[in-house]
């Protein structure tokens, strides 16, 4: 039976302050367990965005720094590339000639001359140097159409 | 009383102690506040939710407890504060002008499996929906849980002037109600 509350206006007084409400069974005895379950994923779920956080800031510096290794890398390659090309005379082999070009560029003029004169005595080839290139390169048969 | 509250407060602050602390404080208000936050939200399973984040801010924040007033007084705030935030976010989400709460709120109370109250009752349950906010809050802490004034001002942060004139009128707005669907 509801309680009269007189101390209020008419309508008012002839209702109860009685709860007319209900909660399910055993609501407060398991809320405790409920809320303890919750505040434990509540403290996983906060380490979980802590190191998002830590990613979510390094992630500019990450970025900017891999951007800089591609930069590098693209700029790396074609140097590298043409460096080789530069510097490829240091592994090619010279011919004789030109070994001797720079040698004699090279030369003060003293050193020039005595080359020179040298060179010209040199050249100078014997009756005999004649006979055995000839002998040695030339054959019979074109010897004997040569004479005819 | 003041001794229990400090005790439980050092308690919640204690890394060892906290969880043991939580479950007292837990078995000592949760009915209290249950009941509180559901004469505002009208619904068991929304009241469920907004005493699970209750409790879930008061252990995060118990830090910043300066014992300035009772630890019951600390919790009742945070709870008024939840169910009135819990409802604003509900009226934003279902995009509901926004003086409709009170039709949302009839939805629940209409629709709640767990009213066991005579007709009379759900009629008073009505007018007191009619109510705006602060006076529907000021008249259930006040008709319901016998609250004195002077906690109230501390739990709402008005005057005890205020909470006087704002339960008078809505004393009187209940009445007209009744009245008038007699």
């Amino acid at each position: 039976m509801m309680e009269k509350n007189e101390k209020y206006p008419h309508k008012l007084s002839k209702i109860g302050q009685e709860n007319p409400f209900r909660v399910p069974d055993n609501y407060f005895d398991t809320f405790y367990a409920r809320l303890e379950t919750k505040l434990n994923s509540s403290d996983e779920s906060r380490t979980a965005e802590k190191e998002f956080r830590i990613y979510h800031y390094l992630k500019p510096a990450l970025s900017v720094a891999a951007s800089l290794a591609a930069i590098l890398l693209l700029l790396y390659w074609p140097i590298g590339v043409l460096k080789q090309k530069s510097f490829a005379g240091a592994d090619q082999v010279y011919s004789l000639d030109e070994v001797y070009y720079t040698m004699v560029s090279n030369l003060d003029e003293k050193s020039f001359y005595a080359v020179l004169s040298e060179s010209e005595t040199r050249n100078k080839l014997t009756e005999d140097e004649i006979a055995s290139y000839v002998n040695t390169t030339i054959s019979d048969y074109e010897i004997y159409f040569e004479s005819k | 009383m003041q001794k229990e509250d400090h005790e439980l407060t050092e308690g919640l602050k204690n890394e060892k102690s906290k969880h043991a602390a939580l479950k007292k404080l837990v078995n000592l208000y949760q009915e209290k506040l249950y009941w509180h936050i559901r004469k505002i939200v009208m619904s068991h399973d929304d009241t469920d939710d907004v005493l699970q984040n209750t409790f879930i801010k008061v252990w995060k924040n118990i830090d910043s407890f300066r014992e300035e007033s009772t630890l019951y007084t600390w919790l009742f705030r945070i709870a008024t504060n939840e169910s009135l935030t819990f409802i604003s976010s509900k009226k934003r989400r279902s995009m509901l002008p926004l003086n409709d709460a009170s039709e949302h709120l009839m939805g629940n109370l209409l629709a709640d499996p767990y009213f066991e109250g005579e007709e009379i009752q759900m009629k008073l349950q009505k007018a007191i929906l009619q109510l705006p906010e602060k006076q529907r809050l000021v008249f259930n802490m006040k008709y319901f849980d016998g609250m004195k004034y002077e906690e109230m001002s501390s739990i709402l942060n008005t005057t005890e002037g205020a909470l006087k004139a704002s339960f008078f009128h809505a004393v009187r707005k209940v009445e007209d109600f009744l009245k008038k669907n007699d």
